[in-house]
């Protein structure tokens, strides 16, 4: 039997090389959703993440009146207004694709889905407010408690286990 | 008829006229503590502490955004069928108002109606069973300041054979443990307070300990969480397990009672956030750290207790 040589050619390589590349890129993208969805998934899952980031910070600021600081309440109340202010364009219609957390239900409930996320908007709002006011340790801290029960009634709906 | 089965008979005739004493004749079995004649009025500021650990409002409060507090109405879906809390505003009819402090005592204590009737244990006087009486009478004073709704509560819409009343004595026979909470003199004060609060008035372990096929929660699982809560969700494990708040810390714990926060800054869901709310959120910060405290102190369980 003649011995062939089995090197592919440089263009049969590249284009294997270009093949395994691009079947990643899209593995991953499909899985992340943001090839069906453009990205919307992960943008409100970081947008989630910064808001327990925040709610983990306004917890600390508002717990002991030594390290209450007002100005940094409202600051960190406002950035929540603001994300919470563009939730809904984040979640399209049947976005539930990958790792994302979104229940199904969300887009059969959408008009109570996007009381909550109004809610807790306003309630942001609120806190930014008083807090921009000369709220007390104790005022600014309820009303951050009345935000959380905001985010807990979305969740326990809309957010699987 | 041979002797055995006629020895057997009278054993069976022998066991359902003694069950039938705390099945009909409850007062015989079960009797409250008594309020002495000198006891004084309830101070309804006290009470309206003792309201809150209570959780009173979690329960008697309807659920519309109306309801008027206390009046009752609010369904509880069990596996056992549908509890509607009944009306605990002072009106004399529809309500407690006509109840004497003696009358409130029992009722909290060994679960029996003025008119000697069994309450279920979706009441869950298996736990203020423990409150001391000052703290029973100190929350009927607070009750009795609450405005009176005249309300008529449903009946409650339960699966056969729970429906049928009597059949508690035999429930409370087999489980029911009554008795005031005694401190432990070989423990702190702030522990005997957090084991107070969380086995008499707070009734934590009606939600977070599992029960059995009878609805009793099983001792050996207490506060280690259950797949299937009262009302059908699951309840976590608040030993100090792993799979519970083992991994909490104390200032975490307390944040958690005060506003629901939990470490990673989420908030309380479901059930546990409308009872923070009504209860935890409303002690003072030394009963938070009591109850805290004595949830670290317990034995860590796995979940479910299995």
């Amino acid at each position: 039997m003649v011995k062939r040589s089995l090197k592919p050619s440089a263009v049969v390589r590249s284009l294997a090389i270009l093949m395994a590349v691009a079947g990643v890129a899209l593995t991953v993208a499909f899985e992340r959703g943001s090839l069906a969805q453009g990205n919307e998934i992960q943008q409100r899952q970081d947008a989630m993440s910064e808001l327990g980031d925040i709610a983990k910070e306004l917890n600390d600021r508002t717990k002991n009146d030594s390290d209450y600081d007002a100005a940094r309440v409202a600051e960190l109340a406002a950035r929540a207004h603001e994300i919470t202010g563009g939730l809904g364009p984040l979640f399209p219609e049947g976005s539930t694709s990958g790792d994302s957390d979104a229940l199904p239900v969300i887009w059969e409930n959408w008009d109570e889905f996007v009381e909550y996320a109004t809610n807790v908007h306003e309630e942001t709002g609120r806190l930014a407010e008083i807090a921009r006011n000369g709220a007390s340790r104790a005022e600014a801290r309820a009303q951050f408690a009345r935000v959380g029960r905001n985010c807990s009634g979305c969740h326990d709906t809309f957010r699987a286990e | 008829m041979r002797l055995a089965v006629r020895g057997f008979a009278v054993l069976l005739v022998l066991v359902a006229g003694a069950a039938s004493i705390p099945a009909f004749w409850p007062g015989l079995y079960w009797s409250a503590p008594r309020v002495p004649e000198n006891f004084g009025p309830g101070d309804p500021v006290r009470g309206e502490q003792v309201f809150a650990i209570g959780g009173c409002a979690s329960c008697h409060t309807g659920e519309e955004n109306d309801a008027q507090p206390l009046a009752g109405g609010r369904r509880l879906e069990t596996p056992f069928g549908v509890f509607v809390a009944p009306n605990i505003t002072p009106d004399p009819e529809t309500g407690i108002g006509n109840w004497s402090d003696a009358d409130f005592v029992r009722a909290l204590t060994v679960g029996l109606s003025p008119d000697g009737r069994h309450y279920y244990p979706a009441f869950p006087y298996t736990s203020y069973t423990r409150m001391t009486l000052r703290d029973l009478v100190d929350l009927k004073a607070y009750l009795d300041t609450v405005p009176a709704v005249r309300n008529r509560t449903a009946g409650h819409d339960l699966d056969f054979p729970y429906g049928i009343r009597p059949g508690l004595g035999l429930w409370k026979f087999l489980f029911l443990d009554t008795g005031r909470f005694e401190p432990d003199p070989a423990r702190p004060p702030e522990l005997n307070r957090g084991a107070y609060l969380v086995r008499g008035p707070g009734h934590c372990g009606e939600c977070h300990t599992p029960r059995n096929f009878a609805g009793a929660m099983r001792a050996e699982a207490y506060l280690a969480g259950a797949a299937e809560g009262p009302e059908g969700g699951r309840i976590p494990n608040i030993t100090p397990h792993e799979s519970g708040i083992g991994g909490w810390t104390e200032s975490e714990l307390a944040d958690f009672l005060g506003i629901g926060i939990t470490p990673d800054g989420d908030f309380a869901g479901a059930g546990m956030a409308e009872v923070i709310e009504n209860g935890p959120s409303r002690l003072s910060a030394a009963d938070r750290a009591a109850i805290v405290n004595y949830l670290r102190a317990l034995p860590p369980r796995p979940f479910g207790g299995n």
